[in-house]
């Protein structure tokens, strides 16, 4: 479990941290720095997980108890051990931070976003299944309990192929770059830009993902290290169905703006064809709701 | 007013407009009307014309499809917890082991009984009926083909993922229909004003969604001096009255000859 909500959270963070530039609150750092988990080589990783943490808190009513410097704290703790334990990682985080102008410092770096994105994959397959059962056993009303179960299975679904449609862009941006030195400038600079567009779009859906986990998980634990473990049960009783609903919709409205720009934005050359074969009676059945509101 | 600097920067002065139905057709491929629709959209890529939607049509169109998915997913989202309750009467620990058995078709039977008999409307009632007959099949499939016991919580597992790759699958069509037709922005993102309204009513057209999508054509039209070709398959409420419209330079037409009358204009 404990590797398993490291990896959730670590997720936002590393994804950030390979695509975008994140700001730095000096407040964050040194509260890092007073509370003894300070490393010094880690410094702007720590500070960016601790910035990314309070963004994904706010608007997020904590339970009493809970304060939000304790939950930054637990995130940079977990993501820190999480980073440790992945040095590859860690370099192709530096190296995409930092500056690497060879394409083939480009392509481990996008290997490894690809690889994160895999990661991410899975984990979501198994927190759905989780959920699922989970969901199960609560006392959630089903008025939104499909949406939320749709909701995860949409996402496992369409972000590992989509997001394999966005890489091999990437990849051929790169291979251009190495074909043809020429054309370096203006590839590098499409290079960065379809990186930051997508990226940034990717890294809100993980954001809008973390609250609305965060809020589910803070009033069904009792401290922040637990808030980041995902519970083994969870009383909707404790939320607030508006509150619950707003992080919903805004999760399910980014899920949608992904989606729309990788699907829309990427010509067919790049996307290739999905091989899916969607089974026929559920088209049918979609086809026999869909016709009558046709006529309407 | 977003169109407006494209309408300057281009020569020609029309614009092209599907109704949802025709978007809806295509991206389902609805046997009704399909031969027309695929016509039309043939046509639209052969001559590359760019295809305009007004902001009411994507809203009809995002407002009948999620209606679709909520339902299925209200469905399946009752008929666990109705499941859950009658099998194993809430106790959690045998629900995690419950298996699927012959007898639980009577259980989902009554459940959608009672479903259908709350329902209050025909329309309603119907597509009930439609997710029942597909739960059934899928039920009945997972007795006959499986070798195994079937746990309950994966059969309905199995129920929303079917569901949900048929939305995708749906999402997908649209996305690629998009791209074929190079479907801009919407246009119009303010709902029309009541006069424009009154305008397209006393053209003849009584639908309230029709009348929005006509008149939100027509606020977008005229301040910049265009025409619209309106591509349906509404012949009762829109193309029987079609001279009427053309007079506010709404052309509207089916989709077998609605780049015909786009060419005319140009």
């Amino acid at each position: 479990m404990t590797e398993y909500s490291s990896n959730l959270f670590g997720y936002l963070s590393e994804a950030n941290l390979v695509s975008s530039k994140s700001s730095i609150a000096p407040t964050s750092l040194s509260m890092v720095k007073k509370s003894g988990l300070y490393d010094a080589n880690l410094s702007k990783f720590q500070t960016t997980i601790a910035t990314l943490t309070e963004n994904a808190l706010s608007n997020i009513p904590l339970p009493a108890g809970i304060t939000k410097d304790a939950m930054i704290l637990a995130a940079v703790k977990s993501s820190t051990t999480s980073l440790k334990a992945r040095p590859d990682l860690l370099v192709a985080i530096q190296k995409s931070r930092y500056g690497q102008s060879n394409a083939e410092g480009m392509r481990r770096t996008l290997s490894n976003v690809h690889n994160l994105f895999q990661e991410y994959k899975k984990i979501l397959s198994q927190m759905e299944q989780l959920e699922f059962r989970v969901m199960l056993k609560s006392n959630m009303p089903s008025s939104y309990f499909s949406e939320s179960v749709l909701a995860y299975r949409s996402g496992a679904f369409f972000v590992d192929q989509e997001f394999d449609k966005m890489y091999k862009r990437l990849s051929m941006t790169v291979r251009l770059y190495k074909a043809n030195r020429k054309k370096l400038q203006p590839a590098l600079a499409e290079l960065q830009e379809q990186n930051s567009s997508e990226m940034l779009a990717f890294n809100q859906l993980g954001t809008f993902h973390s609250k609305l986990k965060l809020y589910v998980n803070l009033w069904n634990t009792k401290s922040a290290e637990k808030a980041f473990e995902f519970p083994t049960s969870v009383d909707f009783g404790k939320l607030r169905e508006d509150v619950y609903n707003e992080f919903f919709r805004l999760f399910r409205e980014n899920l949608l703006l992904f989606r729309r720009k990788i699907v829309h934005d990427y010509p067919k050359s790049y996307c290739g064809t999905v091989e899916k074969r969607i089974d026929e009676p559920t088209q049918v059945m979609w086809r026999e709701l869909l016709q009558p509101l046709i006529a309407q | 007013m977003e169109g407006v600097a494209s309408a300057i920067d281009s020569p020609v002065n029309v614009d092209i407009f599907p109704d949802v139905n025709v978007l809806i057709t295509l991206t389902l491929n609805q046997p009704t009307f399909l031969t027309a629709c695929q016509k039309f959209r043939d046509d639209v890529i052969r001559e590359t014309i760019g295809v305009k939607i007004t902001a009411s049509v994507r809203r009809v169109f995002d407002y009948k499809v999620l209606g679709v998915n909520d339902l299925v997913g209200r469905v399946l989202g009752g008929l666990t917890n109705h499941l859950s309750v009658t099998t194993t009467r809430g106790r959690d620990e045998l629900l995690e082991k419950a298996t699927l058995a012959q007898c639980d078709k009577q259980i989902l039977r009554g459940y959608f009984k009672n479903q259908i008999l709350a329902a209050d409307s025909e329309l309603g009632k119907n597509q009930l009926r439609a997710v029942e007959a597909w739960v059934i099949r899928k039920f009945d499939d997972a007795l006959r083909s499986a070798k195994n016991p079937v746990l309950l919580v994966e059969f309905l597992g199995f129920l929303f993922e079917l569901s949900n790759d048929a939305n995708e699958d749906f999402n997908t069509n649209y996305a690629m229909l998009h791209n074929d037709l190079q479907i801009g922005a919407p246009v119009s993102v303010n709902p029309p004003n009541s006069s424009s309204r009154s305008k397209i009513e006393l053209a003849g057209v009584h639908d309230p969604e029709d009348i929005d999508h006509l008149a939100s054509i027509w606020e977008y039209i005229i301040p910049q001096a265009r025409k619209a070709v309106f591509a349906t398959t509404d012949y009762k409420d829109v193309i029987a009255n079609q001279a009427e419209l053309s007079k506010l330079e709404i052309y509207c037409e089916t989709p077998t000859y609605a780049v015909d009358a786009y060419k005319s204009l140009l």
